[in-house]
C-alpha cells in the first residue's frame, strides 16, 4: 500500500472515530465491591483450601462403592433422572468403562478448565444412573478468545446409541462417532484438515451436519468463525463421505440454527444484507432427495425478532422470540409461514429444544428466574404449562453448564429420582486412596510406639 | 499478565484516561455509539468487579472490548435494539471524499477487520500488539490487515 494511501487512510479512520461525541468517563454502576489482593499468595489460599477439602471427600467419597454393573442393554424402561447430577472427579470415563447401553443426555459439568479433570463432557445412560466422561470430547476442547475454556461438542444422535465429537481447534482428519453400546468407535475421515461444529443428528441417525472451515493447522484457541469462511456440510454415516452444501451460502460471523425435520430435509438459518443493521432472516430448507450435496426447495421469511427453535414432530417449525426470561413459542406451517396453533409464553433462561413427548409437549433446557439450578421442563404448546422435568446440578465448581440429549429417548423417559453411578474409580483415585490410608496408618503405629515407649520410661523411674 | 498491588484509585484513573479510547474503538467495530458506550462501561465494571490489578491495562481493557464487540454483532436481536440509526450515522454525511469511501469499506468489513484497522491506522499499534489484542497470531493480523486494505483500496478508487 503506498504512504499516500496509508495517510487518506490513516486521515479518514481518524475522523470517523473522533466523530461522535463523546464525553468524560460517566459515573461507573458497580453492583459489588471488588476484591483487591493484599498479597500474592493469599489469592492461592482459598484454592489450596478447597483443594484440601476436596482431597478430604474424594477419601470420604471413595469408601463408597458403586451397585452391580448397569445391564448391557437396558431391559427397563428409559429413565430422565430428576436431577442430573454434577462434576465428580471419580467419574470413569468411556475409554476405560464403556456405557454399554443408548445415553440419554450430555451434560457439560465444571468451570475450572480442563487441568484435573474440573470441567468435564459426561454422557448418562439410558437407565438414568449410569455416568461416563466422554474423554474423547474433552481431549478435544481448548481455550477460547475470551479466555473460558470451550468444551469439544459431543452429540447423541436420536436414538442415544451414538454420540458424535466435534473438533474446533482446527487440523481435524476425522470426525469420531462413538457406539455407546457396544464401546466401539469409528473415525470418518475429512478431505481435509479443518475445524468442524456439530450441528444436527438426522432422525434416522444417518447423517449429520455440521458446519466446516478450512483452519488446516490446530491453533490454541477454539477457530474464530470470522476468519474463516464457513460452509454447511453433512457427513453420511453409510458411505462415510462429507458433501458441502454448495446451495447454502453462510455469511462471516454466521452463527444460526440448524435441524433436520422428521421428514430428512434439513433446515438452517440464513441472512440477506448480514452485515446491515437490519439483517434479513431466512429459514432454508434443503432436500437430499437428488444426491448428497442437497438442493434448496423451499425458503420461509422468519418474522421479526423471532428465531428458530427447531422441528416440531409434525413438520412444523418451531419459533422463539423474547429476551431471556420472557420468550415466546409459535409452530409455523413452512408452506405459507401460518400459525399452527396461537403464540404461548414461557419464562426462563437459555431455551433449548431437547426433544419432544408428545405433538405438542416439548422438552427444553429452561432454567427458572433466580439463582437457583437450571431445568428441563416439558412445555405444553397447546396450554402454555411449564413444569420441571428434571434439575440440573448446581455448585460454583460442580455446576451442570450444558445440556443435550438423545431426542427420540428424552421424549420416551420416563422421570425417577435415580443416583449417579460412576464406574470404576480412575487410576489416580486409587493410588491417591492408597497412599492416604498407608500413611494414616503409619501415623498411628508410631504414635502407638511413642505412648508405650513413654509409659515404659514413667515404670522403670518409679 | 503479571498483577501488582495497587489502590482502588488507580482503577478510577485507568478509567478515566482509557475511557473515550476504548469506546472509539468500539464504535469503529460495531458502528454505534449507544453500543460502544455500553460495552465499554461493561467491561470496566467487570474489571473492577474481578478486583484483579494488571501491569497494561489499556491492552487487557482493548481485548476486552474487541471480544465483546465481536459478541454483539453477532447477536442480532442486541442489535435490533440500537437499531435506531445506520451504522456509523456520525459521519453519515461528511462531505470529504476518503471519509465516505472509508465509512462504505467499514460498513462491509467484519468486526475483527474494523478493529484491526482502528488498532493499525488510529492507535498505530505494530502487528504483535495487534495480535495480542485480538487474541490470536501476527500470521492472522497480516491476514485480516491485508483483506481489508484490499477492500479500503477498492472503495477509495486506487
Amino acid at each position: 500500500m503506498s504512504e499516500n494511501l496509508q495517510d487518506r487512510v490513516r486521515a479518514a479512520v481518524r475522523i470517523i472515530a473522533e466523530a461522535p461525541p463523546i464525553g468524560p468517563a460517566p459515573a461507573l454502576e458497580r453492583s459489588t465491591p471488588p476484591r483487591y489482593v493484599t498479597r500474592r499468595w493469599a489469592r492461592w489460599a482459598p484454592a489450596g483450601a478447597a483443594l484440601a477439602v476436596l482431597a478430604a471427600v474424594f477419601v470420604a467419597v471413595g469408601v463408597r462403592v458403586d451397585g452391580p454393573p448397569p445391564p448391557a442393554a437396558p431391559g427397563g424402561s428409559v429413565v430422565l433422572p430428576r436431577e442430573v447430577a454434577g462434576l465428580s472427579l471419580l467419574t470413569a470415563n468411556l475409554t476405560d468403562a464403556p456405557l454399554r447401553q443408548p445415553g440419554i443426555l450430555v451434560a457439560r459439568q465444571g468451570s475450572w478448565g480442563s487441568t484435573w479433570g474440573s470441567s468435564q463432557v459426561v454422557v448418562i445412560g439410558a437407565d438414568g444412573r449410569t455416568y461416563r466422561r466422554v474423554d474423547v470430547a474433552e481431549e478435544r476442547g481448548a481455550d477460547g478468545a475470551d479466555g473460558e475454556w470451550h468444551h469439544a461438542q459431543a452429540l447423541l444422535s436420536p436414538d442415544g446409541r451414538q454420540v458424535a465429537v466435534g473438533d474446533e481447534r482446527g487440523g481435524a482428519t476425522e470426525v469420531p462417532v462413538l457406539d455407546l453400546t457396544t464401546g466401539g468407535r469409528r473415525d470418518y475421515p475429512l478431505g481435509a484438515p479443518m475445524a468442524y461444529r456439530l450441528r444436527a443428528w438426522s432422525a434416522d441417525g444417518r447423517k449429520l451436519a455440521m458446519i466446516v472451515a478450512d483452519v488446516p493447522d490446530r491453533v490454541a484457541d477454539v477457530f474464530q468463525p470470522e476468519e474463516h469462511e464457513q460452509r454447511l456440510a453433512v457427513l453420511d454415516l453409510d458411505t462415510g463421505a462429507v458433501t458441502v452444501v454448495s446451495e447454502v451460502t453462510l455469511h462471516d460471523d454466521w452463527d444460526g440454527n440448524v435441524h433436520f425435520a422428521p421428514d430428512g430435509t434439513l433446515a438452517v438459518t440464513t441472512f440477506t444484507d448480514p452485515y446491515s443493521s437490519w439483517p434479513k432472516p431466512w429459514l432454508t430448507v434443503v432436500a437430499f432427495d437428488r444426491g448428497p450435496a442437497g438442493r434448496i426447495v423451499r425458503t420461509m421469511a422468519l418474522p421479526e425478532q423471532w428465531h428458530f427453535g427447531g422441528w416440531t414432530p409434525d413438520g412444523d417449525a418451531l419459533l422463539v422470540t423474547g429476551d431471556d426470561p420472557r420468550l415466546g413459542l409459535r409452530a409455523v406451517r413452512v408452506a405459507d409461514g401460518a400459525d399452527v396453533r396461537p403464540r404461548v409464553d414461557v419464562t426462563g433462561h437459555r431455551f433449548a429444544v431437547l426433544g419432544w413427548r408428545s405433538p405438542t409437549v416439548l422438552l427444553a433446557r429452561l432454567d427458572p428466574e433466580g439463582e437457583g439450578p437450571g431445568a428441563i421442563m416439558a412445555v405444553d404448546l397447546a396450554t402454555g404449562r411449564q413444569e420441571v422435568a428434571a434439575t440440573l446440578a448446581g455448585g460454583l465448581f460442580t455446576r451442570v453448564t450444558g445440556i443435550d440429549a438423545a431426542g427420540q429417548l428424552i421424549g420416551q423417559a420416563g422421570s425417577e429420582a435415580v443416583g449417579p453411578q460412576r464406574g470404576p474409580w480412575p487410576g489416580w483415585a486409587r493410588v491417591a486412596s492408597a497412599l492416604l490410608v498407608t500413611g494414616l496408618g503409619w501415623l498411628l503405629v508410631a504414635r502407638i510406639r511413642r505412648r508405650q515407649g513413654r509409659a515404659r520410661g514413667a515404670g522403670s523411674a518409679g | 499478565m503479571d498483577v501488582v498491588d495497587r489502590g482502588p484509585a488507580a482503577f478510577e484513573s485507568v478509567y478515566a484516561r482509557e475511557y473515550a479510547g476504548l469506546v472509539r474503538l468500539a464504535y469503529v467495530t460495531t458502528g454505534s455509539l449507544d453500543t460502544a458506550e455500553d460495552i465499554v462501561q461493561e467491561v470496566f465494571a467487570a474489571w473492577y468487579r474481578s478486583g484483579s490489578q494488571l501491569l497494561q491495562p489499556a491492552a487487557y481493557l482493548r481485548r476486552a472490548v474487541v471480544s465483546r464487540c465481536t459478541s454483539w454483532v453477532r447477536r442480532r436481536i442486541v442489535e435490533r435494539r440500537h437499531a435506531a440509526a445506520e451504522p456509523f450515522a456520525h459521519v453519515q454525511q461528511h462531505a470529504h471524499d476518503d471519509v465516505a469511501a472509508v465509512r462504505a469499506a467499514l460498513l462491509v468489513l467484519r468486526p475483527r477487520q474494523r478493529a484491526a484497522v482502528f488498532l493499525r491506522f488510529y492507535l498505530g499499534l505494530p502487528e504483535a500488539e495487534i495480535a495480542t489484542t485480538l487474541g490470536c497470531r501476527a500470521g492472522t493480523v497480516k491476514s485480516l490487515l491485508h483483506r481489508s486494505l484490499a477492500t479500503l483500496k477498492e472503495k477509495l478508487g486506487e
